[in-house]
């Protein structure tokens, strides 16, 4: 019993080290104090760049746009603060965008939340789960019931994000090849389709009835009830040339028929 | 004929479309795995060193201060131009 209560007071010792230099967990460790003192620190600074390492994949963008002395501030007052809720790295940035909306050094940029929002879409679309496509073929043969029912579904790896800033242009100028200038206005609104069909994410802007369609059809309604959603935001919509857009796009999938 | 029936008529008509052009085939699919499965940066750890925290090998972190944050990135550089607009 007094042996457990000693190892809690151990590992608290322990991690709040690592979390605030100023603590020197010098009692836990025999020998030379100053030396102890250093090598807690080193590994006090894996901790942290392995913070920024994360943080830096999956908001590659925000890391160009602040600059990298910026970003490691940024990622260890984040670890800091936040901390992880995962023993997976890949979710350890899931509250950036969150943070980032009360972190005053950020004020002059106040579009930056919702890009780091946008680089955690796309992050999470990378690591979704593979899932087959839905194929014209199958839709053809499920015929026209099927449009009415719920089976039909945005395929893992695509989701839809909007901001009413234009960070859509903003990640596409920071791509490795640019797609496109810098936004020449930053505060106009952007809707954008994640999508990863294979095994790379891409954005896509969609106009307002493709969005409102697909917003339809990620709020669960049957896929005829989409289209009508997207024809009714724009009488130009055409139902047709769209579903054979998404389909030759892998944009669907087919979920178990509930009963 | 209303408007639900006119959307289902042309939804079929373009699953027919698909149908017929449809390039979009498993072939691709396979040929696509072979890129990008790693992130490029993600796996330095693994391939570099085999150990799971090289991250920062030799940095030391003692530093109990508060940052100093000077953006430097590309927010910055594009001056005014980035300019955020009235928008709160």
């Amino acid at each position: 019993m007094t042996d457990l209560v000693r190892e809690d007071a151990l590992l608290d010792l322990f991690g709040n080290g690592l979390l605030d230099p100023r603590l020197t967990p010098a009692d836990l460790f025999q020998g030379d104090g100053d030396r102890n003192a250093r090598r807690f620190a080193l590994y006090r600074g894996n901790l942290t760049a392995n913070w920024e390492r994360s943080l830096a994949n999956a908001h590659p963008v925000l890391q160009q746009m602040v600059g990298d002395e910026f970003f490691t501030g940024l990622a260890r007052d984040y670890g800091r603060q936040v901390g992880s809720a995962s023993g997976d790295l890949n979710e350890f940035g899931g509250a950036l965008a969150d943070f980032l909306t009360n972190f005053p050094p950020i004020a002059p940029y106040p579009y930056l939340p919702d890009l780091a929002r946008l680089e955690w879409a796309v992050h999470r679309a990378y690591y979704a789960a593979e899932e087959a496509p839905l194929s014209a073929e199958v839709l053809a043969h499920l015929g026209a019931a099927a449009l009415e029912g719920d089976r039909i579904r945005l395929r893992s790896g695509h989701s839809l994000f909007r901001a009413p800033w234009a960070v859509d242009t903003l990640w596409h100028a920071h791509q490795t090849d640019p797609i496109g200038p810098l936004p020449a206005d930053l505060a106009a609104p952007c809707r954008v389709l994640v999508a990863r069909s294979t095994w790379r994410v891409t954005i896509r802007s969609l106009g307002v009835a493709e969005w409102a369609a697909l917003a339809s059809l990620a709020g669960a309604q049957p896929l005829a009830a989409a289209l009508e959603a997207g024809f009714d935001a724009d009488p130009e919509f055409d139902p047709g040339a769209a579903l054979q857009a998404w389909l030759g796009a892998g944009l669907l999938s087919l979920t178990d028929s509930r009963t | 004929m209303n408007k639900r029936q006119f959307v289902l008529a042309a939804a079929l008509a373009g699953i027919a479309a698909a149908t017929t052009s449809q390039v979009y085939a498993a072939d691709d699919m396979g040929k696509e795995k072979c890129y990008g499965i790693s992130k490029a940066g993600a796996n330095d750890c693994a391939s570099t060193s085999g150990s799971h925290s090289c991250a920062g090998q030799s940095k030391v972190d003692n530093d109990p201060k508060d940052w100093k944050y000077v953006a430097k990135g590309t927010c910055e550089k594009m001056g005014g131009m980035m300019k955020p607009g009235d928008k709160k």
